[in-house]
This record gives C-alpha cells, sequence and structure tokens, in this order.
C-alpha cells in the first residue's frame, strides 16, 4: 500500500485558493502538516478542513465502504 | 472501520479526540447507509476525486491540535499515547492558518486557466468544478479535465479525475451510456499509467467482471437495510443503486455455465423495431489483469422519449437472447428484467452480463437481441418488439 504523488493547496490570504500539483512522495506524511483541503461535507456539501479542527485532536480514517 | 469506532468511542464521547472520515467512493452517499448502519455519527468528507492521492484504503491518521500528522495506521499503544499527550502552546500563527477560506472562488480559477493554460491551471479549476459547482457544472468540469489532460496526457490523475467526473455526470444524466463508457475508458488510462493505484483499479473492478473483483463492493448493502430496519429505522436512500456488478461476488476461475434455455424467437418472427422505441447502448468493463479473460457487459435500454415511448409493465418483461461467439462463452444467453410494479415507465432498463474468454480465436463481436413490450404515447399502441444488436467485444 504506497501512496506516490501529492497535491498541496496553497491559500493566498485574504482571497483566492490555488491548487498547485507537485510531485512529492505522500500526500500526508508523519510529524508533517496535513493538506489543507477543503472536502464536502457528506452530510449537507459545505466545505470543511482537517484544519477546522485546530485545537482538537483528530482521528482520521480514510476509507471506503467496500 | 467498526473495530477502531469502538477503540476510540470512549474518548470520542469523553471529548478528548474528535473523529471525521474521508470517503473514497465513487458515490459517497452509500458511506452514509454504512455508517448508519454500524451506528457511527462522526462527520464524512468526500474525496471522490482522491485529493489525498491514497494509493488505496484504508488509512487511519492521527493529526495533533496544529494539523501536524503524528502518526499513520498507529498500533494501539501509539494511539493511547496520542490521546495522553500534552499540546504545545498555542501562538498567533495558529490563529492565522486557522483562518484560512473554505472553498475557492470559480470565476477566478476560470480566469486563471483561460489565461494560462495550463495543465495544472485547468486542473485546479477542474477539481474545484467537481467539488463545489454543483451537479450542473459537471459537463463544464469535464471540459476544464479535457483541456488539462491534453496539455498533461500522461498524467493518470486527470484521466482517473475525468473518469470520475465522467460517471457522475452518467449516475446524473441518465440518458445514455457514452459517459459511463467513457469513465470507464479514462479510469483504464489512468491505470495503464500506473497500474499501483489500487483506488484507481477498484473503481474499473466494482463494474467490472467477478473473475477480477477482490471481494463484493456492496453485498452489504442489502444486510444494512435489514438491520436498520429491523431496528425501527428508516434506511437512508441511496442517490444511484448498486448494479449487478456491484453486488457480485468474485470467482476463482472462468466460468461457462449456460442455462439451456430455449431460444425465445429463433425463426426472426417478431416484428423488428426499426424506429427504434428502445435505444440499446453497452458499456464493456474488461478485467485491470489482462490474465483474466473475462469481460463485463452493461446494456442499457431506454425508451425514446422523444415518441414518447414506454414499457408496457403489464405484459411480458423485457428480455435478452445472447447468440454464441466465436471463442467466447457467455455466463448466460437469457437474461430478463422484471417488470417494475408500475403499469408504464419510461425508466432505462439496465442488464448486466459476463463472458469469458476460450483458447484460440475469438471473434470481435456479441449478437444478440432483446424483445420488449412498448407503448406509444398514453394511450397509444402497445407493441411487441424485436431488436438486434451487435456489441464490439474488446480483447481483455
Amino acid at each position: 500500500m504506497k501512496k506516490t504523488h501529492h497535491t498541496i493547496l496553497i491559500h493566498s490570504i485574504p482571497c483566492v485558493l490555488f491548487l498547485l500539483f507537485t510531485v512529492m512522495s505522500h500526500a500526508f506524511e508523519k510529524n508533517s502538516s496535513f493538506p489543507q483541503y477543503s472536502f464536502p461535507a457528506l452530510e449537507n456539501g459545505k466545505p470543511v478542513s482537517i484544519h477546522d479542527y485546530w485545537g482538537e485532536k483528530v482521528v482520521l480514517h480514510v476509507f471506503a465502504s467496500w | 472501520m467498526p473495530v477502531w469506532h469502538a477503540r476510540t468511542e470512549p474518548f470520542r464521547l469523553d471529548g478528548k479526540i474528535k473523529v471525521l472520515g474521508i470517503i473514497q467512493e465513487q458515490h459517497p452517499d452509500r458511506c452514509r447507509l454504512f455508517m448508519q448502519w454500524h451506528q457511527m455519527d462522526w462527520p464524512i468528507l468526500v474525496d471522490s476525486l482522491n485529493l489525498l492521492r491514497v494509493a488505496a484504503v484504508p488509512y487511519t491518521v492521527l493529526i495533533d491540535e496544529k494539523g501536524i500528522v503524528r502518526s499513520i495506521n498507529p498500533s494501539q499503544e501509539e494511539f493511547e499515547t496520542f490521546v495522553d499527550s500534552v499540546s504545545s502552546p498555542h501562538d498567533e500563527c495558529d490563529d492565522a492558518i486557522n483562518a484560512l477560506p473554505g472553498s475557492p472562488d470559480l470565476e477566478k480559477l476560470k480566469l486563471r486557466a483561460s489565461m494560462r493554460q495550463t495543465a495544472e491551471a485547468w486542473a485546479a479549476y477542474a477539481d474545484s468544478l467537481f467539488l463545489w459547482g454543483g451537479d450542473l457544472r459537471l459537463d463544464e468540469c469535464i471540459h476544464a479535465y479535457q483541456m488539462a489532460s491534453s496539455n498533461a496526457p500522461d498524467d493518470g490523475w486527470l484521466h482517473f479525475r475525468m473518469g470520475v467526473a465522467h460517471r457522475s455526470f452518467f449516475d446524473l444524466k441518465q440518458s445514455n451510456s457514452k459517459d459511463f463508457t467513457k469513465a470507464i475508458e479514462s479510469w483504464q488510462a489512468a491505470l495503464e499509467l500506473d497500474p499501483n493505484q489500487y483506488i484507481w483499479r477498484r473503481r474499473i473492478q466494482q463494474y467490472g467482471p467477478r473473475l477480477d473483483k477482490p471481494y463484493s463492493f456492496y453485498d452489504w448493502v442489502n444486510q444494512a437495510r435489514k438491520e436498520i430496519t429491523a431496528r425501527g429505522e428508516k434506511p437512508f436512500p441511496l442517490r444511484v443503486e448498486p448494479g449487478g456488478a456491484e453486488f457480485a461476488y468474485p470467482a476463482e476461475k472462468n466460468t461457462d455455465s449456460i442455462k439451456k434455455l430455449s431460444e425465445p424467437d429463433p425463426g426472426g418472427r417478431v416484428f423488428r423495431d426499426i424506429l427504434p422505441a428502445i435505444q440499446i447502448e453497452s458499456t464493456i468493463v474488461s478485467a485491470t489483469d489482462a490474465s483474466k479473460k473475462a469481460l463485463r457487459i452493461h446494456l442499457r435500454l431506454q425508451p425514446n422519449v422523444a415518441h414518447a415511448f414506454h414499457w408496457n409493465n403489464e405484459a411480458e418483461p423485457l428480455t435478452v437472447w445472447l447468440k454464441s461467439s466465436k471463442g467466447w462463452g457467455p455466463e448466460r444467453v437469457f437474461l430478463q428484467f422484471p417488470n417494475p410494479p408500475m403499469v408504464t415507465d419510461q425508466s432505462p432498463r439496465s442488464l448486466e452480463f459476463e463472458i469469458v474468454q476460450h483458447m484460440g480465436e475469438n471473434s470481435h463481436e456479441l449478437k444478440g437481441y432483446a424483445l420488449y413490450n412498448i407503448c406509444e404515447e398514453i394511450n397509444g399502441t402497445c407493441l411487441y418488439r424485436r431488436q438486434d444488436f451487435t456489441i464490439q467485444l474488446t480483447q481483455p
């Protein structure tokens, strides 16, 4: 189970987000900041980022129901 | 996942941790049913495009109070250490990162892609359109992926994501199979570029032949609904019901168990559907492993709504007969689609079957015909018609 490449989301405050694609070894790595993507919440489609949970310890499961 | 849920739930209820999921599925709403079934109620985020670029699932990731990944697929001991750890002091930089906006400005990304004309710019626009543009902009999203891919044809991620968008468009429109076929072609192109991406491989296998399946993808759905109903709850509805391939179990070897059934119209005496009243389309999904000589074929039969044709559900059900094809053994030669309860309807009918390849020379075609009862307009003439079809086979 190997991961390749990495997508970085760069936020230019105060306005637009740009997705820049670079070649890196992993999407997330130990002792590195988790990528700051926003994903739609399944419940209501609103954007949620792991960094919305700043200040909390998070257990994140990346999975599929199959 | 239920095991991890049981392990972490006491700490979550104590407020010591937050639990989140990121789902890597084409149809993320199926996860809602899965969560309901297992009585897990933590938030789920949707990553059908695989922005996280994980090659496989599942992963469990421990992330500390500052967004730093502390462990990936931790042991029980690592998890307990993580829960008990003391966080470092808060500083002003934390607040700056925490204040980042949530979703991008699509029009600015569009302008940027138009001006730069690079794969990266078009891909950023396409990804954002898929995530935040809504169903009505899926065609724009596909176009943006096409633009990106034309600039970077060897980028497998673009092919994969274009496939996700095509399949979503297919599920949305339910009008023809072209987008489903394009989804399969896109995923196959992606996998050819990088055969180690199991998320990509699974997306094909979800619709592919049983010989190529690692497991049944959605056999849990019916069980989940039964158990949820037995609890007195109403199961969450699915936006797109799983099809036969998604329920199917793997086959360990080529099977060739043709049922000895009588051909329904051996002399070809049923009148042909000339117009036609029914449009027949096919999508072929081959095994991701070329040594497994099998194809799964998805047939889709759609009434010609322009002429207000509709199925007559009070007569014999839709029947498909497959003729033998040199070098190919159909799993079945006789397929039927049970009539739904309503008297008439115009919804498409989907039938699936598999064929396996024998040794020696193989035909590149599979012929068959469909027999159906169809009515023209409301209270119009009802007809029993036959339509012959030929499917061009792709050699696995």
